[in-house]
């Protein structure tokens, strides 16, 4: 059966006509085309397609896409503010923390969400906060001093 | 437009979303083995997407006002099934008062899956490993269910789980929530499992509690259902020596048949979950 769902992704609201067996990630891939989303695992594993579904993270792959209809995505296009790269975006490219790049968005989207909650953070929180996304280059100190460097300018 | 996800999609089914309970149990009562509930979905989807299960209808109870219940009383605390874990940890009360189950929840799955994850999800799946099988019994934990031919019924959490993936819960039952009483002042309780990496499932998880009545156990990984013990009778004392411990190890050791996996072999886990048995006594005998 197919259902027709509002989605608001990154402030631009979609009309989208879903198969129920969608998932929201089959949906942000497949039919808005946002390859920024990636995926590796299908099955909550790797973290790659971790979004913000009104604010939270959640692995794209684990949630159906009619539990988003009339709600809020953000994908990591939506951090850069009107094509200018966020403070965390930055501090990505100043730490070295993108190498293949494919695990990036996530992190980046993850980041966002841990440094928007305005708590202090140390690095041992931060390595179990991060600990749903998988990276197979950076070894994560580059991501989690990326992290830790704007937490660190926010604070004072 | 044609799919670029090649990795195979979930398989066809219909979706519900019941706003009252009394809808939910009318379209289980309806669709009984052909139907799913669906909670956070970390263990549903998944399984829908290895073809391990295919049911016709899946049920999201999400919407359902008694399944959202996150409250506690001067005599118990109930967590509605379908909170996320995420918004258990919340309540300041859990690491006071149940702190073998703060002590899982937040450190199971991990940060992004524990804002869908529940503890209904959790027992329902009834995975030999699912960690907050000890910390619920250490807590005296009782789930309520309900369905359309047989009411509402309690069931303690030691007759919960029947067997690998099996618990007591008939097709068109609803796990609605669970329930601890609340501890009396002086009980400790503690919580831990050992695991190969970050979010690894257990290789063995252990909990206990103790309080000058009672003391239980609870283990996971270690047979095709949790292990529960009531150990009471054997604290004597306000110490453990050496032979108590060896009484302790001998009742754990006769209920305990853990596999040899990919994880870990047999041996390895018999002794993982002796040096685990040692540590939690050591944190709540004291
Ligand atoms: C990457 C990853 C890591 C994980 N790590 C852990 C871990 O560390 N420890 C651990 O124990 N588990 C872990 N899990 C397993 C899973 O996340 C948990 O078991 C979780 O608690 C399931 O809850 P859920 O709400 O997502 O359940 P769902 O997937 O929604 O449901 C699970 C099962 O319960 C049934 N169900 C759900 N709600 C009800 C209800 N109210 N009444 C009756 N039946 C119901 C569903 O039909 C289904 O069969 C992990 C899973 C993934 C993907
Ligand atoms: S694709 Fe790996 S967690 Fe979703
Ligand atoms: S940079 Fe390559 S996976 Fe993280």
């Amino acid at each position: 059966m197919k259902k027709q769902i509002t989605l608001t992704v990154n402030d631009k609201i979609h009309e989208i006509l879903i198969k129920s067996n969608e998932t929201l990630l089959d949906i942000l891939r497949n039919h808005l085309r946002i390859t920024s989303v990636k995926a590796a695992c299908w099955q909550g594993d790797c973290g790659l397609c971790t979004i913000l579904l009104e604010g939270v993270p959640i692995k794209s792959c684990l949630v159906l896409a009619y539990e988003a209809d009339n709600k809020r995505v953000i994908t990591v296009e939506g951090l850069s503010i009107e094509g200018s790269v966020s403070k965390l975006q930055e501090s990505f490219i100043n730490n070295g923390a993108v190498q293949c790049g494919f695990c990036t968005s996530a992190f980046l989207l993850m980041g966002h969400y841990l440094l928007k909650q305005g708590k202090p953070l140390e690095r041992k929180e931060i390595e179990h906060l991060l600990n749903g996304i998988i990276c197979r280059c950076t070894g994560y100190k580059q991501i989690i001093d990326s992290i830790l460097a704007v937490s660190s300018i926010s604070s004072e | 437009m044609t799919e670029t996800i090649s990795y195979v999609g979930l398989p066809k089914f219909e979706i519900e979303v019941p706003n009252s309970l009394e809808e939910a149990l009318n379209l289980l009562h309806i669709h009984q083995t052909n139907c799913k509930p669906l909670a956070g979905g970390t263990d549903l989807l998944v399984d829908l997407r290895h073809r391990l299960i295919q049911p016709n209808v899946i049920i999201d109870v999400k919407n359902i006002p008694e399944l959202k219940k996150l409250e506690f009383t001067p005599n118990e605390l109930t967590i509605g099934a379908a909170v996320p874990i995420s918004e258990v940890l919340t309540l300041s009360q859990i690491k006071t008062y149940y702190t073998a189950l703060y002590q899982a929840l937040n450190d199971m799955c991990d940060e992004i899956l524990r804002n869908r994850a529940t503890i209904g999800g959790n027992i329902a799946t009834a995975s030999p490993a699912a960690d907050t099988a000890g910390p619920l019994y250490t807590h005296q934990a009782v789930v309520e269910v309900q369905s359309k031919s047989k009411g509402s019924r309690l069931i303690a959490i030691d007759k919960f789980f029947k067997g690998v993936k099996k618990s007591d819960l008939a097709p068109d039952e609803l796990i609605v929530s669970i329930n601890m009483p609340k501890p009396t002042i002086n009980t400790k309780s503690a919580f831990m499992k050992m695991k190969r990496g970050a979010e690894d499932l257990a290789l063995v998880g252990a909990a206990g509690s103790h309080n000058q009545e009672h003391t239980y156990l609870g283990f996971t990984a270690v047979a095709p259902t949790p292990v529960f013990l009531d150990i009471s009778n054997l604290i004597i004392e306000k110490k453990i020596s050496e032979n108590v411990f060896q009484s302790i190890w001998k009742e754990i050791d006769s209920k305990i048949s853990p596999i040899t996996d990919v994880r870990s072999s047999r041996d390895y886990r018999i002794h993982i979950t002796e040096i685990l048995t040692r540590l939690i006594l050591k944190e709540i005998i004291l």
